[in-house]
């Protein structure tokens, strides 16, 4: 069973959740007063109410966006983690438009978030263009980027947009035609869920059907390969860096748009870093990123529960992630087995 | 224009780079070495931050700094440890194995904050303690170099004698031959009997040394306190350093204080009637461009040139 | 005779996917003799090097060295009692120096913690004296010639003392001249006592040099013999059962056309100041192979990556069918009719992970038989898969298998697929046959003929003597970036005068060179 590739990568993950969660547990019995509560809260709580499971899709879907737009990044090789500032920079442009006055709220929420995608794809295009044309290392950049729009966007909030009346950072109100309805009565699933499924199905067909897609996915593969074979290496860059930024900003705009009533963000929201953590855990595979999204959705829902009734904080649940992770990018993690099972399959058919 | 001229030319100015660069520097040193053996350690900025919190909470509960900065040391080194069983025993990708640990270091001090502390923010209410400064005797004296090499924290003299020591050890020891040849070409290292993941173990450890040096100074030297995410990029920037040095231990070290004089400047623009959020950027800006430049710079190397 | 200094007893290996490289192979070595070992590629005669040298660990069977039981973990353990390995491809640090390369891993050591660098130059000097090697210790390793870094090799292996010295086809990258003056040598060490054991797959140089020979066939021993023993005819018969000596006259037909298909005209390119290529002019008619012969390194790799565009090249133009190519990208290139069989196939020719039927299509992706309006036609592609792996018998379960589950000879038959299916004027092949089984090998020359045969111009570029000499109609020979040579008739050279050419010794005047541009 183990030789078959598809289940194998099953087992590894299953093999690899187990493993955190054990090490979550040892570190509950350290840590915590009452292990058993909080594990079982954690695990278990989510499916308790509906409001719970709800909160589990609300937050799947900005980590999806995220996990979507690094994962394609990724597929071609380039570690760029600036979605996190791209989240951020969109946010804020997200509010300049959200709280203009517009008449329909039809066309208000599509016309902000696509302007928040258009400039998450322009701010994109900027590490991009120096890796394509220079090869200019990705990851710095983009991390360097991210403290860059962090600054812009707090001071662009700060001096063009606070809301006087209210404490911190803080925009204007969103206009009401710019929201994002509510689709799911007693949870807070919005419209967002729609476009994010409307987004995995583009990128599957793009990817595995299009011969955009298979350039992206040969290049990811061999480089050198590509480039034999004639693809052009600048322009797939920067499409890439383009779509991948357009999803961030896409996502940033549907979160703000569909959770909150004003920007809030006096830090970096953090997104983006987990979206690379859902690319990796999704092996860079929309419907992957989308899974392990809502996994961990899941898993943060039920800590956050666990926070607010025991001394345990949410942040044990980087322990699980961090873990899995680390464990599913292994490619030797349970090889053994797998390679096993492989000989005495090749041995069952030579005989 | 004038006045950040003025101020640039005090001493003062020449001490809060050394102040301000020590974090960068060894980042750029850990960075070095484990880029030398052919790894390329993402994960400093979470050695960092692990090595920053285990010590100054280390310190608090033993009243003694220098065993915090011992448990400093060994944090970063276990962060490294678990970096090199998953990249090269189990053959995670070491990227992507990076940033996972610095996503799990940036999470699990904070867990760990405040279920120590109760606060998700800084760890100021406990009594840490701190390294101590070092007043360099006849240093001291001497009109503007004292002012500038003189009374800095102990782990900034440790900084330029960790430069030192890398160099000596990469040219003029078997070991660094070593790891330079593991690092160019693994295959022919391995065809003479070096131990390949042994030496690029050791490389990774002596990296996590060097990063946890880096975050010590963070929480017992630069501040004497943890806070949330606090070494706020430094470890990337010293990777940043790394790559523009080319491979010299003294290109990477200029290029570091190259860092550590714009994250002066961004202290020291702070005075000024600027807006704080744009100042803050300085340092990015300063690393976003040099990197740039330095691969256009390469980019025009490497390609021919015309007739 | 000699004491046994080496004894394998029945050393079966069965790798872990199931393939069995050695079965039940017993033989001896004895002190101070040159022992071949030859057989085809694949025959198991590496595989049964590296278990010596503890690289490969045998599934059973035993090994007496120096009359103990022996099996060595590692390449360490090996060296360390005195057997030494020179690999097919080199195992040296190019930025280092010679000396570096020589000590690495066994560096001699000053105030215990230093290394001692001025001790390390001395040594390997004294190590070259003795051993009759002439080189300059301090130069970078890249800046060598193939022969003199295969001296550093040898060098290496004698810094630590090896007794026993294993060199796999140390012959293959070599001219014949150079090949002479390595027989010198390893005669002069047998003479000083060392055991040399040396595989290869040309028997001619097998007869030269070896005391005993021994056969490997298909992953068994054949028997060990002496060297006055054995004829040549006697050990291809054991070596495959069938003539070993291809010749490919019986499939060419003789082309009437003449029209030239490729030319180029004065390329050069320089690297740090050293000159790489040197005015390079030549043309190809169509339905016709150019040989380019010439030892490694002489700037053949840069022609051709040159020329299919991917990497620069100073000045120069190249044509195909008059129509000026040079300054087009890879894929303009490719659209105007040129196709590539790459040297590396795993860094260049294949992508792996994917399948083998995206790796069948790469080159042309973007046809119009393959896509739809928006979509690729995912059936078409597979129809043309299951075309061309059936067309070039690329033994696989389906076109949907990944690419790297395939053999090395059945990966480069996809290249060679992929390339010819794209429909070239011209094709250019580097090194199309390299490290593949000869079956393998023989159905892609055919398939070479076989387009020459249908009027493509093909540039044949090879270190293996052989193969251009084979393959190729004309043939021109490079030294340090320049053409030094052309014939017109490949048939009329001889090994040994090419050899003269390859080295430099000899060069053409300029009004036999100007003959490589058909004018």
């Amino acid at each position: 069973m183990l030789a078959n590739e598809r289940i194998f990568e099953v087992v590894k993950m299953a093999a690899a959740v187990l493993l955190a969660l054990i090490l979550t547990f040892v570190l509950l019995l350290i840590f915590s007063a009452q292990p058993l509560e909080s594990f079982s809260k954690m695990l278990f709580a989510p499916l308790t109410k509906v409001r719970y499971m709800g909160n589990v899709i609300e937050t799947m879907i900005p980590l999806s966006f995220a996990g979507l737009a690094t994962a394609l990044l990724f597929r071609t090789k380039l570690f760029n983690l600036g979605t996190e500032g791209i989240f951020y920079f969109c946010g804020v442009v997200t509010a300049a438009v959200a709280t203009q006055t517009m008449s329909s709220a039809l066309i208000h929420p599509f016309v902000t978030i696509l302007i928040s995608g258009l400039v998450g794809g322009l701010i994109a295009l900027i590490p991009g263009f120096f890796k394509a044309k220079y090869n200019t290392n990705e990851l710095v950049t983009s991390l360097m980027m991210n403290s860059i729009l962090f600054g812009l966007g707090l001071f662009i909030i700060k001096n063009f947009m606070q809301a006087l009346d209210v404490p911190g950072v803080a925009s204007h109100l969103f206009q009401a035609t710019a929201k994002l309805p509510v689709i799911i009565p007693s949870t807070r699933i919005h419209f967002g869920i729609v476009i994010l499924i409307v987004t995995v199905i583009a990128l599957q067909l793009m990817l595995f059907h299009t011969k955009l897609g298979y350039t992206i996915r040969m290049t990811g593969l061999n480089k050198n390969f590509a480039k034999y074979s004639g693809m052009n290496a600048f322009w797939l860059f920067l499409v890439v860096h383009f779509i991948s930024g357009f999803i961030g900003g896409v996502g940033s705009s549907v979160e703000l748009l569909g959770m909150y009533n004003r920007f809030q963000w006096s830090a970096l929201p953090g997104l983006g870093f987990t979206g690379a953590l859902m690319a990796m855990l999704g092996r860079n595979h929309p419907v992957g990123v989308v899974a392990a999204a809502f996994a961990i959705s899941y898993l943060r829902t039920g800590a956050d529960i666990m926070a607010r009734t025991t001394d345990v904080p949410v942040e044990i649940v980087a322990v699980v992630e961090a873990v899995v992770v680390l464990f599913v990018s292994s490619q030797y993690f349970l090889r053994k087995y797998h390679e096993r099972a492989l000989i005495k399959k090749g041995g069952e058919q030579h005989a | 224009m004038l006045d950040v001229l003025n101020i640039m030319l005090t001493p003062e100015f020449g001490f809060t780079v050394i102040r301000v660069v020590v974090p960068i520097l060894f980042a750029a040193l850990a960075a070095y070495i484990a880029n030398s053996a052919g790894i390329a350690n993402i994960a400093i900025e979470g050695m960092m931050l692990m090595a920053a919190f285990v010590g100054t909470v280390t310190s608090a509960f033993t009243q003694n700094a220098w065993i915090g900065f011992l448990a400093a040391c060994l944090a970063g080194m276990i962060m490294a440890a678990i970096l090199s069983y998953f990249t090269l025993i189990l053959k995670t990708n070491n990227i992507l194995g990076g940033i996972a640990l610095n996503l799990f270091s940036s999470s699990f001090t904070v867990f760990l904050l405040f279920i120590i502390t109760g606060s998700k923010g800084t760890s100021a209410t406990l009594s840490a303690r701190s390294l101590p400064k070092v007043t360099i005797p006849i240093l001291a004296d001497i009109p503007i170099l004292g002012r500038i090499f003189s009374g800095h924290n102990v782990l900034a003299y440790i900084m330029f004698a960790a430069v030192i020591l890398v160099y000596l050890m990469m040219y003029q020891t078997p070991l660094g031959l070593r790891m330079k040849a593991v690092g160019k070409d693994p295959h022919a290292a391995e065809s003479v009997g070096v131990n390949v993941k042994q030496i690029k173990t050791i490389a990774l450890l002596l990296s996590g040394l060097l990063a946890a040096l880096g975050g010590a100074y963070m929480s017992m030297g630069y501040l004497s306190f943890f806070t949330q995410n606090m070494t706020a990029g430094r470890g990337f920037i010293g990777l940043a350093a790394e790559a523009m040095g080319m491979g010299n231990v003294w290109l990477v070290t200029l290029t570091a204080f190259l860092f550590g004089m714009f994250d002066a400047l961004s202290n020291a623009l702070q005075l000024f009637a600027l807006p704080s959020e744009i100042i803050q950027t300085i340092p990015y800006v300063a690393v976003f461009v040099g990197i740039v430049a330095y691969s256009i710079y390469e980019y025009r190397r490497m390609k021919i040139k015309g007739e | 005779m000699s004491e046994i200094i080496l004894d394998l007893k029945d050393i079966t290996k069965i790798y872990s996917n199931g393939v069995v490289a050695n079965r039940n192979v017993s033989v001896d070595f004895r002190k101070g003799e040159i022992h071949s070992i030859v057989g085809e590629n694949g025959a198991g005669k590496s595989t049964l090097m590296k278990i010596i040298f503890g690289i490969e660990h045998a599934s059973s069977g035993t090994i007496t060295y120096r009359g103990k039981p022996t099996q060595f973990h590692n390449s360490m353990e090996a060296i360390l009692n005195g057997i030494g390995m020179v690999h097919q491809h080199f195992m040296l640090i190019d930025d280092f120096s010679v000396a570096e390369n020589i000590v690495l891993g066994m560096e001699p050591k000053q105030k215990r913690f230093f290394l001692n660098k001025k001790e390390a130059v001395n040594v390997t000097k004294n190590l070259a004296k003795k051993y009759n090697f002439d080189m300059d210790v301090t130069q970078r390793v890249s800046r060598l010639t193939v022969s003199a870094k295969q001296k550093v090799e040898i060098l290496k292996t004698l810094y630590r003392d090896a007794e026993v010295i294993i060199l796999d086809e140390p012959t293959a990258v070599l001219t014949p001249q150079e090949t002479q003056a390595l027989f010198d040598n390893l005669k002069h060490f047998k003479n000083m006592g060392h055991t040399i054991l040396f595989i290869s797959h040309k028997l001619n140089e097998v007869k030269a040099i070896s005391d005993r020979i021994t056969i490997m066939q298909n992953g068994e021993s054949r028997g060990t013999f002496n060297n006055e023993d054995i004829t040549i005819e006697q050990m291809t018969e054991l070596i495959v059962g069938r003539k070993v000596s291809l010749s490919y006259d019986d499939f060419k037909f003789e082309s009437d056309r003449d029209g030239i298909a490729f030319k180029v005209e004065g390329l050069n390119l320089t690297k740090k100041g050293i000159p790489i290529l040197k005015d390079i002019r030549f043309a190809i008619r169509e339905g016709e192979i150019l040989g380019v012969a010439g030892v490694q390194g002489n700037g053949q790799s840069e022609l051709v990556q040159g020329l299919v565009g991917l990497a620069d090249i100073n000045s120069g133009k190249w044509f195909i069918n008059d129509q000026d190519i040079s300054s087009l990208s890879v894929d303009q290139k490719r659209i105007h009719g040129l196709a590539y069989i790459p040297e590396d196939r795993m860094k260049e020719g294949v992508a792996q992970g994917a399948t083998v039927a995206e790796n069948l299509i790469s080159s042309y992706y973007r046809r119009k038989e393959i896509n739809g309006p928006i979509f690729m036609n995912d059936k078409a592609i597979g129809k043309v898969a299951s075309q061309l792996i059936q067309m070039f018998s690329v033994r696989t379960k389906n076109y949907k298998s990944k690419i790297e589950s395939l053999s090395g000879g059945n990966i480069q038959k996809v290249v060679v697929a992929r390339e010819t299916n794209t429909d070239p004027k011209v094709m250019i092949a580097e090194q199309p046959t390299r490290g593949i089984d000869i079956g393998s090998a023989e159905f892609i020359h055919k398939q070479l003929i076989d387009m020459r045969n249908r009027n493509v111009a093909i540039l044949l570029v090879s270190a293996d003597l052989n193969e251009v000499m084979e393959v190729s109609d004309r043939l021109i020979v490079m030294y340090e970036g320049e053409i030094v040579a052309h014939f017109d008739r490949t048939k009329d050279v001889g090994e040994m005068e090419l050899g003269l050419y390859m080295l430099g010794v000899k060069r053409q005047d300029e009004e036999s060179l100007k003959r490589a541009s058909l004018c």
